[in-house]
Parts: structure tokens; sequence; C-alpha cells
């Protein structure tokens, strides 16, 4: 019968029976399941095979043999052996041709370890969402395609999103682009099974803007068929941790870049005993010796002069009050006040000789002293500029002495002699008053008097400072305008020039009175001196004024002067311009000085026979 | 019209200077006599010496700075120390406009003030009439 080879041959556990529960037939996983092996059953009862059968089951069996159909997907049994184990089964009736039930088919599973990886699953489930939810680190799922499936709350902190902000983008956009590819290499070696996971430092976009250091765990989830689901992504700030490292790098570099780039300065690190322990490219160039010859066999001795350190050994027992010697003499100091930079000789390995600046740091680690550090340069070219230097200060110095000496003769012997001379004058026209009219005498006379106007210009010339920034006071420059005004009242009255003074009231510069009434006075009367006989002579004085300066403008009308020829020497000691009686060349030397010892400046404007405009620039006090 | 002054006693290395001097002194009508000397060391002795003497001392002293031998700082020193009973105005006269020079001379109380060379008739008017202050 094929219903029997069928029921036989079923891979699961059935059996067929007819209407008295006697079995007609039982599958091979059947008798395997209820331990039938060896047995004849075909044809027995059921019951009689499972005397344990109770009634409950017998009147199960009873209502299908009746038409019902008893089903149970997962039916828990705790055995008396403790033992735990699901069952599934199926018993129904089956009908023969004419429609009456012909007995039962039953149906069984052992469903125990389904159920059980079924609830391991479960727990493990709920392991992963707590550990994923509460995780410190930032645990993503990422898709195949880079979008991510889920994120946990770490996640959103360390990137500063919230969840459904962070679900828009890919992973790619908030990855820096310099970190993108290696990233995605990775990814595809994920892919291609090449690796089971990676790590990888890299920047993310964080929503701020700015980039923050992160380190990121991926492992790629495959399904029961080993097909890629999806990735798990675990990310670490490690922001911190990076920058601090990055620093320590950077600075790491510098140091190291310190010492082998720096060719022309020495450093020579050694332990507390003094070997030398570090040796740069500075020190090799400098001192002739190999880092072979010196590291962790020399200590700094053997470049030093031996009776200098002698010398500086006796200095250090009369400073510290006790013998100090040896490797000593160099790091008692520094040990005791962190450095000490002092000159020194240094003996090269051919036994030459050079100045060096030397800095002894002690080098502490943790708090304890574990070496020095001796920073060298050469300094004999400073010592020799500085000696060169000396003796031009020297000549200097000699050069003022003498430049007083000669202000004092200037001063004194010059003076006293011009004034016997004019006296001397004075006394023989009175005494023979008809020489009055003698060319000689007259001529006598007018030299006596130059020789006494000159005397006095070259004393103001020495006599005046070329800073006096100390003495600077603000001077309100309408105020001192009026005044030399006033002192020049009677020279432009008498040669009829007029003088307006368009000065606005709020201008202040910084001067001293008596150079600010002289500078004023002298553009006044070099107005009134150089004013054209052609026209009625005018001098307007005006200032305008930025944040710096105020500038003061002297505007005549008079002969002028063509610049081409007389700027160069217009402000040089006993240059006149005019042939005019009384032009007196030191004017504009004196004050173009006493302009810049106020800290200004001068400039001039000039066409002949239109005027001159004398601009002098002094600072302006009112910013101040 | 002021009274002339008994006595002018200059003291000057520069004969030029007390040639003119005198000569200006004598236009002025500024003095009775005059003392000349050539430094301040021939003025000091002589000084003392007519003092202890009993003799009359200058009423004015026209000294000057610079000189061999003894300055005028010099010689004002000593004759400080001096204390002569008879008052003499003392006027340091030099070609020097150094104005340490002219601190240095305000710091002596016995030195009535600085005159710059050359000495005129007006600078003597102004010292007669300092004298008849006095």
């Amino acid at each position: 019968m094929y219903s029997e080879i069928f029921v036989n041959q079923a891979p699961n556990a059935i059996a067929m029976f007819d209407t008295e529960m006697c079995y007609l037939a039982a599958s091979q996983k059947w008798i395997r399941d209820y331990g039938l092996q060896g047995k004849e059953i075909i044809g027995k009862s059921h019951y009689e095979i499972f005397p344990e059968i109770g009634e409950d089951w017998k009147q199960i069996h009873r209502e299908c043999l009746a038409g019902a159909i008893n089903q149970n997907e997962d039916a828990y049994f705790l055995r008396e052996d403790g033992s735990e184990q699901w069952l599934m089964w199926d018993v129904r009736p089956w009908y023969k041709e004419d429609g009456k039930v012909g007995g039962l088919l039953m149906y069984t599973d052992d469903i125990t370890a389904r159920k059980k990886t079924e609830q391991q699953l479960l727990l493990s489930e709920a392991q992963f969402r707590g550990a994923f939810e509460a995780s410190p680190n930032g645990i993503a799922i990422v898709s195949l395609q880079g979008n991510w499936v889920n994120v946990n709350p770490a996640m959103c902190h360390i990137l500063g999103y919230s969840k459904e902000e962070l679900m828009q983008p890919t992973f790619q956009d908030i990855t820096h682009p310099d970190d993108l590819a290696p990233d995605m290499a990775l990814v595809h070696e994920l892919l291609e099974g090449k690796r089971e996971y990676y790590h990888l430092e890299k920047r993310y976009k964080h929503k701020d803007g700015h980039y923050i250091w992160a380190l990121l765990s991926v492992s790629l989830v495959k399904d029961s068929a080993g097909k890629p689901k999806h990735f798990v992504s675990q990310v670490t700030d490690i922001d911190m941790q990076r920058l601090t490292q990055h620093k320590l790098e950077q600075t790491l570099n510098k140091l190291e870049g310190l010492m082998e780039a720096s060719t022309q300065v020495g450093i020579i690190g050694t332990d507390t005993k003094g070997l030398i322990t570090t040796y740069n490219k500075g020190a090799e160039n400098l001192l002739g010796y190999t880092p072979d010859e010196m590291l962790y066999k020399q200590t700094p001795q053997i470049i030093h002069v031996k009776e200098e350190v002698e010398e500086r050994a006796k200095e250090l027992k009369a400073i510290l009050g006790r013998e100090v010697s040896g490797f000593d003499v160099f790091v008692t100091l520094p040990r005791e006040q962190q450095y000490e930079t002092r000159e020194w000789t240094f003996l090269r390995k051919d036994g030459t000789r050079f100045s060096v600046q030397l800095t002894i740091t002690a080098v502490h680690e943790n708090g304890e002293l574990v070496g020095y550090l001796g920073i060298f340069a050469d300094i004999s070219e400073i010592k020799r500029v500085e000696s060169e230097i000396k003796s031009l200060l020297d000549v200097t110095s000699d050069q003022n002495e003498r430049l007083k000496n000669f202000a004092h003769i200037v001063s004194h012997n010059l003076r006293s002699h011009s004034g016997n001379i004019t006296i001397l004058t004075e006394l023989l026209l009175e005494e023979h008053p008809e020489l009055e009219s003698d060319e000689v005498v007259q001529n006598l006379k007018l030299s006596a008097a130059n020789l006494k106007d000159t005397i006095a210009h070259l004393n103001e010339v020495v006599a005046m400072n070329t800073t006096v920034t100390q003495n600077l006071k603000k001077l309100h420059l309408k105020t001192r305008i009026d005044t030399a005004i006033q002192n020049v009242k009677a020279i432009a009255e008498a040669n009829n020039v007029v003088i307006e003074n368009y000065v606005d009231d709020s201008y202040y510069v910084s001067g001293i009175e008596a150079y600010l009434d002289s500078i004023v006075i002298n553009f006044l009367t070099n107005g009134i001196k150089y004013r054209s006989l052609q026209r009625q002579p005018v001098v307007k004085i005006n200032a305008t004024a930025d944040s710096g300066y105020v500038t003061i403008s002297f505007e005549d009308n008079g002969i002028g002067m063509d610049l081409k020829l007389v700027k160069h020497k217009l402000f040089g000691m006993y240059k006149t311009f005019h042939g005019n009686a009384d032009a007196r060349g030191i004017g504009l030397f004196i004050t173009k000085n006493q302009v810049e010892a106020l800290g200004g400046k001068i400039d001039v404007e000039s066409t002949e026979n239109v005027g001159t405009t004398f601009k002098v620039y002094l600072k302006n006090e009112n910013t101040h | 019209m002021k009274t002339r002054i008994d006595i002018a006693c200059l003291v000057d290395d520069d004969p030029v200077y007390i040639f003119a001097t005198k000569k200006v002194m004598t236009m002025a009508n500024f003095c009775n006599s005059f003392l000349v000397f050539n430094n301040g060391r021939e003025a000091l002795d002589s000084l003392i010496a007519i003092m202890q003497s009993g003799a009359k001392m200058p009423d004015v002293i026209l000294l000057d700075v610079n000189m061999p031998v003894m300055d005028g700082w010099q010689f004002l020193d000593e004759f400080i120390k001096v204390k002569p009973l008879q008052k003499t105005i003392i006027y340091i006269v030099t070609s020097s406009i150094d104005p340490e020079d002219i601190q240095r001379a305000k710091s002596y109380s016995e030195v009535s003030d600085y005159i710059v060379k050359p000495v005129t008739e007006k600078t003597l008017h102004n010292i007669l009439s300092d004298f008849q202050q006095a």
C-alpha cells in the first residue's frame, strides 16, 4: 500500500492508526523519536505500547475518531528527570473511500531544540538592545549602502545630532574627506571577505561643523547563508586623546627637528653623572667630534678648557662656600636654580678654541632629576663685532668729547674775543667820533657785529638737544602763533607785511614753548624778509590736522625760490639764497633741528616770483 | 645822577678785556679807582693783605671764571672763608653762557649777579643802581 510506504518514509514523526488505535504504519522518525527500534508495532495497540498514556489523551483520541482535529504548536513538558521538552502535534482522523473514519493520523515533532534556540535568541536580543542603548560607545547599524539603519544614543551624543537628524546623512556625508578613502577601502575588504572587521581612527564632522577624532570598529553581519546583511559600527570618541597625541607628536617633531636642523646650535644632553646621552648635528659641526665618539663615552669635560673650569670652581667655592669639582662645576647652579647661562671657551677636536654661550638646564621627569641639557652657540663672531662696536663707541665718545671742547671754545673763548672787539670798536668810535664816516671802521663795526651774531648762532646749535621728548608739553597752537606775531609785529609793520592767522582754536601740538615760538618767528621773519616789492606782502598761517600730526603752513607771496637749485641745501647751516642783506642761513637750519627735536618734520613748496609755503608737521596732541 | 662807587676790582686774565672794561668804566664814571688782578690767586692774596692791613676793600668785584692758577670758583670758595668785615659785592663776569656755570653762580649767596661779557656802559649803570639800593 502506497500510503503505508508514504507514512513509513515521511521525514517527520507520523503514525497511522485504525479505529482501535492499532498501528497501521509509522515513519522511521516516529520509531526513532519514541525509542521503538526493533519492536514489532504494526497491528499492536498504541496503548499497549505506551501503557502510560492517560485518560485525557484517550479522550482526545476518541474525539478525533469522531471527527475532531487536535493540534498543539508548542506544548511544554517537564519530565520526571527535570529535563524540559517542547512538543508540537497534530492528531486528526483519516477517512475511507466510503467517507467513514478509518482511524487516526498522528503527527508529532520534538521542538525542544528550536524552542531553546528561540528563547536564547530572545534573550540575546534583549541583551543586545540593552547594550546598544546604554553603551558609552557609539553603535550604529549601517546598511550595505552606507545608510544608517539604527544608531544608539551615544552615537548621537558623539556626533551632536538627534537620532532623527543623524539618520538623514550617510556616514560618507559626515566623514572627513581625507578619511573617506581609507574607510571605503576597508569597507570593500570587509564585503569581499578579506577581513572580519576593521579598526580605523578617523574624523567625523560634528553637527557644529568641527571635526572630531573617533576610533571606528566595524564588523560585517552576515545572514545564515553567509550573505552580508549589514555593518555594525562602533565609534569611540578619542578626540581629546587624539588632540593630546597630536600635540605630543608635534612637540616631539619640533624637538627632533630642532635637534637635527640646528646646525649652528649645539645641544648636548647628559645623565646625572655627566655621561653624554644626546649629541646633535650642531654640536658635531661646532666641535668636530662625531656622535659615535661622544655618546655614552664622554662627559662634557672633554670640550672644556681645564683652566677655565678650575677658575669657575674657585668662583663657585666663593659663592657656595664649599668645594665643587669635576662635572659639578657645570651643573651645581643649574641644579639649584633650574638653569645657568655663561660664556665659556670650548675646545674643538682639532684643539682650536672658540667662545660659546652655554645654557645648562636641569631636566626633571616626574619631579625627579634625570640629567642635564646643555645648549650652546658659537659667539666668536658676536664677540668680534662687540669689540668692534666698542672701539667705534670709543671713537665716537672721543669725538663727542672733542665736540664738547669745541662747543666750550666757541662758547667761551671766541665770545671773549668777539666781545672785546665789539667793545673796542665802540670805544674807538666814542673817542674818535670823526671815524664814524670812515669806511674801514664802518666795516670793522659790521664785522664785529656779524662775528657776535655768528657765535650766538653757533651757540644755539651746540646747545640744542637732539631729543627733548621728556620735556614736551601740550601747547595751544593759536596762542603760540599769536604770541609770535606780536614778537615780529614791529618789523612786519615797518615792512608793510600783513600777517594773517587762520589757525583753528581747537588745535594742540606737542612741543616746547621756546622751540615752537622760535620756529614760528623764524618762518614769519622769513616771510617778511623775502617779501616781494611788487605786491602787498601777505603771510598766511593755516593749520590742518590728522590723527598723527598737525600741519601748520606758512604761505607767503614773496619772491620765492627755485627749489630745483636750492632744496638740497635749504636747511643746511649757513646757506642763503637771496643775496639779501640780513639773510641768515642759520635760521632754517636751527628751525629744522628744532622741529625734528619735537618729533616733527618740515616740507617746502616754492615758485619763483609767486611765493613760498613752508609746512611744519608737529605731533597732534588732541588725540592724546 | 648816580653816585659812583669808590673802588672797583677786576679779576681777569684777559688784558684786552681789562683795557676795554677800564675804559668803559672811566667813561661811565663808574668808580674812583681800580684794583686789577690777573688771576684768582693774585686777587685772593692781595685782598687778604688789604683786609689784614685794615685798608679799604673794593666795593665791587667783577670776577672772571676761567683763569689760570686759581679760577673764579676757587677764588670764591677761599674768599668766603676769610669772611671780610666790609661788604663787597661780587659779580661773575664771563663769556660763558653755559647754563651749568649760570646755575653754579646762583648757588653762591655772595654772588649778586651773572654778567655775560662784554661789559658795557649799560651793564655798569645797572650795577650802580644795584649798589645804591644795597
